[in-house]
């Protein structure tokens, strides 16, 4: 399964170095594989230089994209902390 | 933008003294300071403002690198140093490894959009197992320099 959710971030200071750390905390959870992406590129979830090379400043739409078996808990739960900035 | 933007060549130190995280920060903050980067005034008040970053959380962003960075009022415009260590330092990286590579990064308080668009510069390259391998073999050497101001060339 493969699904896929639209978030704008929000964090003044853009994905920097606590926030991909978070975000990678949070994705290693799951099993499935998630990626995230902007206009530019797709990178892994799971990997925090490979975020940092994203440069997402505030107000990017990202994507986030998990396949596999808990593809859709991945999600609700990456796009919640989006939505909650990382807090 | 490419490395040497923001990297002060002047204050490449090939090779840290220091053993811990806190001296190579200042070791680094000093090394701007003697290439006129930073005033001597405020050496201390940066280096301050880098520590309290460390509390938040490890900069070490694991692969044996580290990017301390701060904001800091008497910054004008993204200023960065690089130092290496060959024997490596504990800096309570989040992959639990020793830090040889050391990228500092030190902005204005107002922005943003530079440092982050530094960092994501700095993975692009670290990310490059080519130039990952040139830098730690040049890490010690005058091709160092020279290694950085070509960075680009790795980028894909």
């Amino acid at each position: 399964m493969i699904l896929q959710r639209q978030v704008t971030l929000t964090i003044p200071e853009g994905l920097h170095i606590r926030i991909a750390a978070k975000l990678v905390e949070e994705a290693r959870k799951f099993q499935s594989e998630i990626s995230i992406s902007n206009d530019e590129s797709e990178v892994t979830g799971k990997d925090i230089m490979a975020l940092l090379t994203l440069g997402a400043t505030q107000g990017t739409l990202l994507t986030i994209k998990a396949q596999g078996d808990d593809a859709e808990e991945a999600v609700i739960h990456l796009e919640k902390l989006f939505l909650d900035e990382f807090r | 933008m490419d490395l040497t933007d923001f990297l002060i060549e002047e204050s490449l130190v090939p090779e840290l003294q220091a053993k811990d995280k806190e001296a190579v920060i200042k070791e680094l903050v000093r090394s701007l300071t003697e290439s006129k980067a930073i005033k001597a005034v405020d050496e201390s008040s940066v280096v301050d403002a880098l520590m309290k970053r460390e509390e938040l959380g490890s900069t070490g962003i694991g692969q044996g690198v580290a990017v301390p960075h701060a904001r800091h009022p008497a910054i004008k415009e993204l200023v960065g140093v690089f130092g290496h260590s060959t024997g490596g330092v504990d800096f309570n990286a989040l992959d639990g490894e020793s830090v040889h590579a050391i990228f500092l990064l030190l902005s204005p308080v107002a922005s943003s959009g530079e440092h982050l668009q530094a960092l994501a510069l700095i993975s692009r390259m670290l990310r490059n197992d080519a130039f990952c391998k040139l830098l730690r073999e040049t890490a010690g050497s005058e091709d160092l320099t020279r290694l950085l101001r070509d960075s680009n060339d790795f980028l894909t």
